[in-house]
């Protein structure tokens, strides 16, 4: 059996993939599939509840004043900063690390993830958490909510949360450094193994610091309401990484994956790999936000170490697009849903480190506390949210055994990154051009587009869901885009232990396109 | 069918539910899995007890910094709470101390010393209680209230110091199990990785008291 030629699903695979369907198959899992298969889907789930909440604060904003149209005046603010908050926490960060928990073993030639149950202790954690999160919410609980105890609940749950994506991180990043096969050198991970690696260490050196503030916050709101203030005093404290430059974080691996995703569309070697790898780890450090938090620094904004960075964060993501440029020249690349994704992805991150640039100068271009702000997060995660498509679709025979539908595949990161400038564009525009009000609020007009947005975001979210789910047949192809790294190597599924035999030999970063020269050649 | 195939069936139910594979090769491609992962988990711990003690010197900047309140000179612990420097001094030699027996533990362990092993853990968990012993002492001597405070001193005094306690207990967890783990065959005094990862945790756990002693209980 060559490497390119994986083994298509034998009886005895069958039956295993069966005998772990079961309920107790998956609960007591500590196989990183099944693992990251749970951490994406139910992300999802919070993501889809997420959404809503931002379009209800959305239409209720429509008039220029939030909390006076569909949601009353204390529930608004609350909706909104589950939306906030619910974004990063129980969406984007956990589906990255779950389609890491799946992708990256295997990219590597490992047998499982790092300390499988520490992982699957790192799910369990994180949807106990979540729910009780969302739980909190619903009891009136939350940043600004009336009723303390679920304050307290709340603040237990994101601290839970966050511990929680700290152990799987700590799982994924000790893949790529200590589980790597045979001569795969970490100059010849794969582009995606690469940026996780860069994003636990961002988070490893930033989501401590949250949860260093979450247990101060309880302590002090529980016990003695002297440091933090009550209410909705509290966001101010964790809204940090959602705002430049630490809300770049969740972006990292839209580089990585969509880097790999061009490599394999274009079917040759990625021209200066090493370039490409400076500059994911580049913008990895320029992501680093944990300092600039507003408990720690007040004036954070204004440090000219934050100005430079957000300044400095477009080159990386500049040079990333060129590199893309340059592997596709002349190429003839497949047009896949993964291309198309990633370079979507590029183009609206770039946009958002254009408009980020401007934002440490909020000050002086009175854009402090405005839209602006809002637009340049909606950006990123727009980016990031993308990227998390595209990832599903490159890697959807490995991830759920089946290919995604190529069409809706290649529809959806066009509609969402539309939806995504539709719902940014008119806040910016309102944070420049509005007055004192309509700055901070929206224009009216802006608003409606946001929501229109908003609308397009979802329905490109759902096509996505849509074309992946459907019914899997028994052909569908291991490999289907003649992919140069190790996890096409396996079947799709793949098998328990990942590799079926031997782990194929890894001579250079593309192990298997020197098998499909041979192959080729012959 | 492929031989690896019928290996995967021979481990069919085990891969139902426990799925950590196990059946085949399963030798690590690279060493020193643990003490990676150890590492990384190591450097989380320092940056929240970073975070943490950033936010306390902040406080407590802003405070002794701060404007007089009428005749009284702006002060972080009330003079009804002083902090006593003798146990605090106290817990540091200790854990000190408790640095070279978890030292011997990982020398004993690396030389198939098992009673040495044993010692070297029971005295290693000895001083980490008496440490812990010596950090309530402090609290009840303090008396300080956690609700009612003029200053934040109280919550992240308590929030700091109550953090480390927390770090110690479970140090001496990690180091309990990964000695028994060791002993009982699991690694061998070749393979040490185990007891030399929880050695690592110890070591961090004692560099953090080291900080927080000076900052909290040495300049006050």
């Amino acid at each position: 059996m060559t490497a390119t030629q994986a083994p298509a699903v034998e009886a005895t695979d069958v039956a295993r993939d069966e005998s772990t369907a079961d309920l107790a198959g998956v609960l007591g899992s500590a196989d990183h599939k099944v693992i990251g298969r749970l951490y994406v889907g139910a992300a999802l789930m919070f993501g889809l509840a997420s959404a809503v909440a931002g379009v209800l604060a959305g239409i209720d904003r429509i008039d220029g004043e939030l909390g006076n149209t569909i949601l009353a005046t204390d529930t608004a603010p609350q909706v909104l900063s589950f939306h906030r908050l619910s974004v990063p926490l129980l969406c984007l960060i956990p589906a990255l690390l779950g389609l890491a928990m799946i992708v990256v073993p295997l990219q590597v030639g490992a047998r499982a993830i790092a300390f499988p149950r520490a992982a699957a202790a790192s799910f369990w954690g994180w949807i106990v958490g979540a729910a009780t999160f969302a739980a909190a919410f619903a009891l009136n609980g939350g940043p600004g909510g009336g009723r303390s105890d679920a304050v307290d609940l709340w603040l237990t749950a994101t601290a839970l949360i966050t511990a929680s994506l700290l152990l799987g991180a700590v799982c994924v990043g000790a893949t790529v450094l200590a589980a790597r096969t045979r001569d795969m050198t970490l100059d010849r991970v794969p582009f995606f193994s690469w940026s996780m690696l860069c994003t636990t260490a961002i988070w490893l050196l930033t989501l401590p610091v949250l949860l260093a503030i979450t247990v101060l916050l309880y302590v002090d709101h529980r016990f003695a309401d002297t440091l933090f203030g009550a209410g909705g005093a509290l966001d101010s404290h964790l809204d940090w990484i959602n705002r430049a430059p630490q809300v770049y974080a969740l972006a990292i691996p839209l580089l990585g994956g969509a880097l790999d995703a061009v490599a394999t569309a274009s079917g040759r070697r990625f021209p200066n790999r090493g370039v490409a790898f400076t500059l994911i780890g580049a913008f990895a450090a320029l992501g680093i936000g944990a300092f600039a938090l507003p408990t720690l620094v007040p004036a954070a904004a204004d440090q000219p170490v934050t100005k430079g960075m957000a300044l400095l964060v477009v080159l990386p993501v500049l040079g990333l697009v060129g590199l893309v440029g340059t592997a596709l020249k002349d190429a003839k690349p497949q047009i896949t849903s993964g291309l198309v994704a990633g370079v979507v992805g590029l183009l609206v991150l770039l946009l958002a480190t254009l408009v980020g640039a401007a934002v440490p100068f909020q000050s002086l271009l009175e854009l402090q506390g405005t839209q602006w702000i809002s637009a340049h997060s909606h950006l990123v995660t727009g980016a990031a949210l993308i990227g998390l498509v595209g990832g599903l679709y490159h890697w959807s025979t490995k991830i759920v055994g089946l290919a995604g539908n190529e069409a809706l595949g290649r529809t959806a990161p066009v509609l969402i990154g539309l939806g995504v400038v539709l719902v940014a564009a008119p806040e910016a525009v309102s944070g420049l051009v509005g007055d004192a009000e309509e700055a901070v609020n929206g224009l009216e007009v802006a608003n409606v587009v946001s929501v229109v947005g908003a609308a397009v975001l979802l329905l490109g979210s759902a096509v996505a869901v849509a074309g992946l789910a459907r019914r899997r047949h028994d052909d569908e192809p291991s490999d289907p885009w003649a992919g140069q790294t190790l996890e096409w190597a396996t079947a799709s599924p793949p098998s328990f232990d990942n590799f079926d035999g031997e782990v194929p030999a890894v001579d250079s970063a593309e192990p298997l396109l020197a098998v499909q020269s041979e192959e080729g050649d012959s | 069918m492929s031989a690896a195939t019928l290996t995967h069936q021979d481990h069919e139910d085990e891969a139902a539910y426990d799925l950590v594979p196990d059946g085949l090769d399963p030798v690590p491609t690279r060493p020193r899995l643990l003490l990676v992962g150890t590492a990384l988990a190591g450097a989380g711990i320092a940056v929240f007890f970073a975070a943490l003690l950033g936010m306390y010197l902040a406080a407590r900047h802003a405070v002794i910094t701060g404007p007089q309140v009428g005749d009284v000179a702006p002060i972080w612990f009330a003079d009804s709470s002083p902090i006593p420097l003798t146990p605090a001094n106290l817990a540091l030699a200790t854990m000190l101390l408790s640095c070279v027996t978890m030292a011997w533990a990982v020398h004993a362990v690396a030389h198939n010393d098992r009673a040495g092993a044993y010692f070297a853990l029971a005295m290693t968990l000895l001083f980490g209680g008496a440490v812990i012993n010596a950090t309530v002492f402090i609290y009840k001597a303090i008396e300080l209230p956690v609700a009612g405070g003029s200053t934040a001193v109280a919550p992240l005094f308590y929030t700091l110091t109550g953090a480390h306690l927390a770090l110690i207990a479970c140090a001496m967890v990690f180091v309990t199990v990964m000695t028994l783990r060791t002993l009982g065959g699991e690694y061998a005094g070749r393979d040490r990785e185990g007891i030399v990862a929880a050695s690592l945790i110890w070591y961090l756990t004692t560099a953090l008291l080291v900080v927080i002693w000076y900052a909290v209980y040495v300049t006050k």
